[in-house]
């Protein structure tokens, strides 16, 4: 059995905003997110349009709303069948939160599962805007309706 | 040892395959000929993949392979079809499947599985790759 690295959900929200990580009101203290790159991402860089092809995630961490730290992760080799992949690296990298441009079916189930909150924004392919819009709540989370492909 | 299910409606369809696994002596075969049992199987056992006919008593393989990435995502599937691939890429994107295979799936398509069910799993247990401050 192909085991997947889960992580206590964060019960954590964005004060003031609108999103919520994993449906739990409160007040922010610390959230990881991700955001699929092209390049050497960073604040600055371009997203990448299917997250599991990326170049790099983007690690953004906040800490009461505010950005902490911004680190990059080298993605791992995407093979066909292999969703599951990238959902494991960015749960044993403690991430709370993704913002994806597409996602399939199976790895948005993948992420529900081991409790990462999936965001979505198909349109800007610039990280910056995202992140400030995650820090403000306004990012809507990704819906079933909103995946890519036959999984729909 | 990986355990694989196989669903078919058909009773010698993964014929070559199941001796296949079984001669490989690394897989634990099980077998299903109804969708619902296929499901009650998956609910109960942990599975590594899952391969599934064209055609299923109450519904089409691609039918089955989307109740069975909602219901449990992390199981691997690979699904018998007479789609071009362009077609099948265009059906089962985003359902994560492992592998198209042929109608009548032979010996060299379940090495090839096996195959690539390796390849997953090495990947799913490299060590973690170092986050770089920037």
């Amino acid at each position: 059995m192909v085991h997947m690295a889960h992580h206590k959900k964060a019960q954590l929200s964005f004060g003031g905003g609108h999103n919520t990580i994993n449906g739990e009101k409160g007040i922010m203290s610390k959230v990881r997110v991700a955001i699929p790159s092209e390049g050497n991402g960073g604040l600055d860089g371009k997203r990448a349009g299917h997250f599991g092809h990326c170049d790099v995630f983007t690690f953004v961490d906040l800490e009461h709303g505010k950005i902490k730290d911004i680190t990059i992760l080298p993605n791992i080799e995407h093979v066909q069948g292999g969703c599951m992949v990238p959902v494991n690296l960015l749960a044993e990298n403690k991430v709370n939160a993704l913002v994806v441009g597409g996602i399939g079916l199976r790895p948005l189930n993948g992420f529900k599962q081991v409790g990462i909150d999936v965001y979505h924004d198909a349109v800007r392919p610039d990280i910056r805007p995202i992140v400030e819009d995650f820090i403000a709540g306004t990012l809507p989370m990704i819906t079933e309706n909103d995946v890519c492909g036959g999984g729909k | 040892m990986l355990t694989i299910l196989l669903v078919y409606e058909k009773l010698t369809l993964f014929a070559s395959v199941k001796d296949s696994f079984v001669k490989s002596g690394t897989v634990n075969v099980l077998e299903a000929q109804t969708t619902d049992a296929a499901l009650k199987i998956a609910s109960e056992i942990s599975l590594d993949l899952v391969i599934v006919a064209e055609q299923l008593n109450t519904m089409i393989g691609i039918q089955f392979v989307n109740m069975l990435v909602q219901a449990n995502p992390l199981i691997n599937t690979a699904l018998v079809s007479s789609l071009s691939p362009e077609d099948f890429h265009e059906e089962t994107e985003g359902l994560g499947v492992l592998m198209q295979l042929p109608l009548e799936p032979q010996k060299s398509d379940a090495e090839e599985m096996l195959q690539k069910m390796e390849r997953i799993i090495t990947l799913m247990r490299l060590p973690q790759s170092k986050e770089v401050t920037i």
